[in-house]
């Protein structure tokens, strides 16, 4: 009887270690995620079909809402706050975004918001849809495939060809 | 030449080193039930500003619960701490004066016609109570419901206003819609 007591003490001042600190750390250091649907096509889940590929998505990177163009990050959906969607980010704050299927045609991304697009245009809801988003919404970047194994890889930053901002003559003040 | 340690200090090395580790330990446990209280119960804020008087005034510290937002219960009417949307570093403290589907005024009360406007799948509308000096919805749109961190349900400082928060003084909050949940 007292052997069970000791270990029932133990294992709930266990849980109560392991429960906030797990929390903490999918929250504040890394999450893991599965990417669904095709809109990231052909980089993520390239044969559609059952396997998803999972990805580890770093939240201590983003924890200043600092990202790259180039990035792919998640966040929360703007029009669904339970859902997260994964997306690549085109363009930043004050970039100036030719659109593909935006009212638009052409965006200047406002400040504290980026414009995101999936790699399989057309089969994306992104911010051609529901323009840009605002930088709060961020959730992680996502900076490895973990499965399925043959597809392990570090993911780095890279625009799609022609997506990006438009360049602009930057003046020179002297 | 290596001298050999003394059992004494190395002894005083281990106190040392298992003190310090478990230093260590509790700190990384406090720590992270200090976030997840922070994170999904509640936390103080304090509120800056004068865009919600007089319900709330520059310098009142308010304690802003997060189970509502997580649990996607906030409702019209309430008190909300949201990032703002043009800067995620900033908070605002603003009135939710419709929900995704509600219909809005988007003009000022003294329009002779009044504009109205619904409020996006996903997104909230925010108002200060004091309508002549704030910044919010009006100015720049609805807001993505991700964007709330919390409801402010009760007011801690100064002390001779402890307590719940009052109702919108304002009347912009068009009740009686049919409204799904």
């Amino acid at each position: 009887m007292k052997a069970g007591r000791r270990y029932l003490r133990a294992f709930v001042s266990g849980f109560l270690v392991a429960v906030p600190v797990t929390v903490t750390a999918l929250d504040r250091l890394a999450y893991v995620a599965r990417v669904e649907g095709a809109s990231m096509q052909p980089f993520f889940n390239p044969e559609g079909g059952s396997e998803c590929d999972v990805v580890l998505l770093d939240r201590w990177s983003v924890r200043n809402y600092q990202v790259q163009r180039g990035d792919i990050v998640s966040v929360v959906s703007p029009k669904n706050p339970k859902q997260k969607i994964i997306k690549r980010v085109i363009g930043l704050e004050g970039d100036f975004i030719r659109t593909l299927s935006y009212k638009n045609r052409y965006v200047r991304v406002p400040d504290g918001h980026f414009w995101l697009e999936g790699d399989h245009h057309g089969h994306s809801l992104d911010s051609n849809s529901f323009g840009p988003v605002s930088v709060g919404l961020l959730h992680g970047r996502a900076s490895h495939i973990i499965w399925p194994p043959n597809r392990w890889q570090r993911i780095s930053p890279s625009l799609p060809p022609h997506r990006g901002p438009l360049e602009t003559e930057e003046e020179e003040d002297g | 030449m290596v001298k050999a340690l003394n059992p004494a200090s190395v002894e005083m090395f281990r106190q040392v080193l298992g003190k310090t580790l478990g230093f260590v330990g509790y700190t990384i446990q406090y720590g992270c039930i200090a976030h997840c209280a922070f994170e999904y119960i509640g936390e103080f804020v304090v509120c800056s500003g004068p865009s919600m008087e007089p319900t709330i005034v520059n310098h009142d510290i308010v304690f802003n619960e997060r189970m509502s937002r997580h649990l996607c219960k906030i409702e019209k009417g309430d008190i909300v701490i949201a990032k703002s949307p043009f800067d995620p570093h900033m908070n605002i403290c603003k009135r939710v004066v419709g929900l995704e589907g509600d219909k809005v005024c988007t003009g000022a009360p003294s329009d002779l016609f009044k504009t109205h406007t619904y409020v996006p799948k996903g997104h909230v509308w925010l108002e200060g109570d004091n309508l002549t000096n704030s910044s919010d919805s009006r100015n720049y749109g609805p807001i993505p419901y991700a964007l709330i961190r919390g409801r402010v349900c009760l007011k801690l400082w100064p002390p001779h206003s402890f307590g719940t928060l009052s109702e919108s003084p304002t009347k912009r909050i068009i009740k009686n819609q049919n409204n799904s949940d």
